[in-house]
């Protein structure tokens, strides 16, 4: 129990550093004027046409989820190294692997809550052009959504535990990129491949994390209904175990990691 | 002691000294000049659009990416059907369930949603006229929107004065809507922009042509203006001589007697044979789940 009170405290101070900070607001104001820009936007004429905005909309959620929740948990861990606070934070009854998991749940609630005021806003957008979204749907959407921004802060703090925060955050882009990109249609490329190539595509298949698993952008927008629970369930199953994995090796590489007064200097 | 003047004219010297500035003045608007001459039509910039001015050379590959997402929204947000290896595989079930691969069509007043990714993909690329025909198909025949149609081609038409296409597809707008005469003035500006010399007669040209002279012909025919009716009869004829149906419709006229079909109904039918051809959808994907080719009520991509 003290042990959750502890990774909560965490959390808290995470946050409250998160909403201070400006980052968020910005990325907020820029991606939300695109939306905005866009549903304002009158073409011929046809005022009741809300495809286009809910699904730029989604698009620009999981655009600024994706930027802030790498950025934001890749410099936790590095500029607490950095600034040498990580020593005061160390000589408290607390333990590595609560801080790892203390900075990763206080990155992924800010995270969250500000994708949630994201879908709110494109919600009321579309609501304002005479749209409709079935609110279970969004909620399942939502609910996905936030287990893929699990997933990545996950991964990023994982880096952070052993590189600079530019490190981490570049190669967390980049895998997270590559498996929205790519992974998805390697199946396509598989059937097509042979040889050498086709086990490459394979291992990456397998290697990568499957955030299309996690994607109801196309539910949502052209209004499939609900996802079937049990693969509701899968999902989010599949996002907690990633979660869990990645956070564990973060925990294992940080227990493991030496500081010096010295070298942190040079930082 | 001599006084020196308080002004003197310039001297050799002086003017051979403003000599480079000059040239370099004369050789630079030359040169702004030539480069203003032979630019490729193709390479020039779009003449107002501050978007187009910001995309650059992007915004062509911008323009057939939204016309593809129009495409998309099309099938329903799904796309064409891919063949794809690991069916079974856990992981590309659940994603089958989480995002649904039926391939579905939108219909009737839902393809208004198509739309907004054809007007984004003419104001990038203002020349794609594929964009404009696509548009104003479903606003006239799918939504019931001829104004917006036509306000679409007019833009059309504002961006690509001499194309055919629009003009022809403005005519077909108005004779859906029953306005005869404009539609007549749109076919005629049509074939005198598809008569243009420098156009290459291709296949495509031909057929548009043909198209056109049909339904002038046809709506000359329907005004007693049978010298001009004929006339696009036999012009129908040297495109295409093997389609004997004029002829004996051109002999009829000259012997003053009754068509076997009345001219506006035959403008009427071919009218509707253009868009069900228009509205085709033959894409892999349906002959897996039909054994013929059907035809549906969508633009044709």
């Amino acid at each position: 129990m003290k042990k959750i009170a502890r990774i909560l405290t965490l959390a808290k101070i995470v946050l409250r550093g998160q909403i201070r900070r400006k980052d968020i607001y910005v990325v907020f104001m820029l991606l939300g004027a695109v939306v905005v820009l866009i549903a304002s936007s009158d073409i011929l004429g046809l005022s009741s046409v809300v495809t286009y905005v809910l699904e730029t909309g989604l698009l620009a959620a999981w655009i600024f989820g994706w930027i802030l929740g790498i950025y934001s948990a890749a410099r936790e861990l590095p500029q607490e190294e950095t600034r040498g606070t990580i020593f005061s934070l160390l000589a408290k009854p607390v333990t590595r692997g609560e801080i790892v998991v203390g900075k990763w749940l206080g990155c992924w609630c800010s995270v969250a809550a500000a994708v949630a005021l994201f879908y709110a806003l494109v919600v009321a957008l579309v609501l304002e052009r005479g749209g409709f979204i079935s609110p279970f749907v969004l909620f399942q959407a939502f609910a996905l959504h936030a287990g893929a921004l699990a997933v990545m802060t996950s991964l990023a703090v994982a880096l952070s535990t052993r590189m600079n925060q530019d490190a981490a955050a570049t190669l967390a882009y980049i895998v997270t990129g590559a498996s929205f990109l790519l992974v998805p249609r390697i199946p396509e490329f598989v059937f097509r491949e042979a040889g050498l190539r086709s086990n490459l595509f394979l291992f990456l298949y397998h290697a990568l994390p499957h955030f299309e698993v996690l994607d109801m952008r196309t539910r949502v927008t052209f209004g499939f209904g609900p996802a079937p629970l049990w693969a509701f369930a899968a999902s989010l199953a599949y996002a907690a175990i990633l979660t869990i994995f990645f956070l564990a090796v973060a925990t294992w590489l940080y227990e493991r990691k030496r500081f010096s007064r010295s070298e942190l200097a040079v930082l | 002691m001599t006084e020196r003047p308080i002004t003197r004219c310039a001297s050799s010297s002086d003017a051979l000294r403003f000599l480079p500035a000059a040239a370099f003045l004369a050789f630079f608007c030359l040169s702004c000049r030539i480069m203003e001459t032979s630019a490729p039509a193709a390479f020039a910039e779009p003449r107002d659009s501050a978007i187009s001015r910001i995309l650059g050379s992007t915004r062509l590959l911008a323009s057939v990416h939204f016309v593809e997402t129009a495409d998309r929204y099309f099938h329903r947000g799904i796309g064409h059907r891919k063949e794809r290896a690991m069916e079974d595989h856990p992981v590309r079930r659940l994603q089958k369930a989480i995002s649904p691969e039926t391939v579905e069509h939108v219909y009737g007043y839902d393809m208004r949603e198509l739309v907004p990714w054809l007007w984004f993909a003419v104001e990038v690329n203002p020349e794609n006229v594929d964009a404009y025909l696509i548009g104003a198909y479903i606003l006239s025949r799918q939504i019931e929107r001829p104004d917006a149609a036509h306000q679409l081609l007019q833009k059309g038409a504002w961006e690509n004065p001499m194309d055919y296409r629009i003009a022809s597809e403005d005519a077909r707008v108005y004779l859906r809507e029953g306005r005869v005469a404009d539609a007549m003035k749109r076919f005629e500006a049509a074939l005198a922009f598809a008569d243009r010399p420098q156009l290459v007669l291709t296949d495509t040209l031909k057929e548009e042509k043909a198209s056109i002279l049909t339904y002038l012909g046809l709506i000359y025919e329907s005004q007693n203006r049978t010298d001009d009716a004929i006339r696009c009869y036999a012009r129908i004829l040297e495109l295409f001589p093997e389609r004997t149906m004029w002829r004996d419709r051109i002999e009829d006229i000259r012997a003053n007697a009754a068509p076997s079909v009345l001219a506006d109904r035959l403008w009427h039918d071919t009218l509707r044979k253009h868009d069900q051809e228009r509205g085709v959808c033959r894409h892999e994907e349906h002959h897996h789940h039909h054994e013929e080719e059907h035809e549906e009520d969508g633009p044709h991509y």
